[in-house]
């Protein structure tokens, strides 16, 4: 039973707005890419907004500064979501080039990196529906390739990819929830923002995405902790 | 909230608070219920374990210079009419866009049955025939001849004389049994034909 929870959890999210708390984001900032430009101070919320508003202005450094700024993070997520690197690297292209084209239709309601991600999300999945009888690498490997024995398990590529092979295993709606969190390191309430769900759906989304998981690497897990 | 729903409640928050994301007071409330509960505990530890063998498949990126460098190249560029209408058409769904490649055809189809008419409205009108309607038509230009024909010639082969020569009868017969026939313009050799059929008993010239 998780409803009585998750209405519970709603009153929590409620009033939540991202751009109203600089504490969270600023901790969030740091969860989310330590490699990226994420934890410099010019990157702030603020301050993206002021970039989007300059590349509205059609200020090409504005663009190029969030282009390498987000430019990793959003093809690590589409490519998540779409499993295949040369469509991974088209949708971002089309995120991007959309966001060129489109600053000025940025009006602050949500933090700039939300409104992003929110666009890589949707235009993943229009790619999926577009192609959804091309099968991902991953996807179509061997059953043998599973099986690994005991020397072979301490591999690292090979870990990495039952772990890729796990996640394949997931709705495109799932694995998005799992690497926004996870990996990338949002909020339950900015996560529903970016996939356009209650909060309430996030949660349980991520609760089964999480169940199947355990079950899946549950082996793996034992293998990383010895 | 009773036991079960807080316990789930917590649970359900875990991967936020593993992640360090929520509220302080949440962050909290979910501390301070898995340092007093062992279930809970047990599926945070399970949760931080999930996350650190997930963190083991972060994906590689490539380097984002130079993904810009082709990208910028296409910033300046509007999208033509035919890149927009294909834009349109591989955003539409597979069952959808057969769908609108149906639909078009009909419209092909329909457009093309309209039009028809008004392709075919220099066209000559359509010519209704009867049985009396004349096999061809000389013209009000052509010379016109009386003739006689012998009593013995049957209407028959009178008529396919007539049609050989082209020659359309437009007066008769009179009283001595004679008709006005119009040749072609080029009367000279039918004329002649006419006069030396043997179902033919003279021929003369009509006053025009």
């Amino acid at each position: 039973m998780i409803a009585p929870a998750v209405a519970w959890n709603c009153a929590w999210t409620r009033g939540f707005e991202p751009d109203r708390h600089p504490a969270v984001l600023k901790g969030m900032d740091r969860i989310l890419d330590p490699s990226s430009e994420s934890t410099a101070p010019a990157n702030s919320a603020t301050h993206e907004a002021e970039t989007l508003a300059r590349i509205a202005a059609r200020d090409r450094m504005a663009f190029r500064s969030l282009y390498l700024a987000y430019y990793s993070r959003l093809y690590r997520f589409v490519l998540r979501i779409v499993q295949r690197p040369e469509l991974a690297e088209e949708v971002v292209d089309d995120v991007m080039l959309a966001v060129w084209r489109k600053a000025a239709s940025f009006r602050g309601e949500a933090v700039v990196s939300t409104w992003l991600f929110g666009i890589a999300y949707r235009q993943a999945l229009k790619s999926l529906r577009r192609r959804p009888r091309e099968q991902a690498l991953d996807s179509v490997a061997e059953p043998g390739d599973l099986q690994p024995g005991p020397e072979e398990a301490a591999d690292r590529g090979l870990v990495h990819r039952r772990i890729r092979l796990a996640l394949a295993e997931l709705s495109a709606e799932h694995r998005a929830v799992v690497e926004l969190t996870y990996f990338l390191g949002y909020s339950c309430r900015e996560v529903a923002r970016i996939v356009d769900c209650p909060v309430n759906t996030v949660k349980t989304r991520l609760f089964h995405a999480r169940l199947r998981l355990r079950e899946q690497l549950a082996e793996t897990s034992t293998e990383v902790e010895s | 909230m009773n036991h079960e729903a807080e316990h789930e409640s917590v649970q359900l928050l875990l991967p936020w608070y593993v992640n360090g994301s929520l509220e302080e007071a949440e962050h909290r409330r979910v501390a301070l219920h898995i340092a007093a509960c062992r279930r809970c505990a047990a599926v945070h530890a399970d949760e931080i374990r999930l996350a650190a063998t997930l963190r083991q498949a972060r994906e590689s990126a490539p380097d984002a210079e130079a993904a810009y460098r082709r990208l910028a190249a296409r910033l300046d560029t509007r999208p033509g009419l035919h890149e927009r209408f294909a834009r349109f058409l591989r955003e539409i769904p597979g069952p959808a866009r057969a769908m609108l490649a149906g639909q078009l055809v009909v419209i092909a189809l329909l457009a093309g049955l309209l039009l028809m008419p008004v392709a075919g409205r220099d066209a000559p009108p359509p010519v209704y025939r009867t049985v009396s309607t004349p096999a061809q038509s000389v013209g009000a230009q052509g010379t016109l001849v009386s003739i006689h024909f012998r009593a013995e010639a049957s209407q028959h082969a009178v008529n396919a004389l007539l049609l050989q020569h082209r020659a359309q009868i437009v007066a008769g017969p009179n009283r001595a049994g004679a008709y006005v026939i119009r040749l072609p313009e080029d009367s000279g050799p039918a004329r002649a034909a006419l006069a030396a059929s043997p179902l033919v008993d003279f021929t003369g010239s009509v006053p025009q």
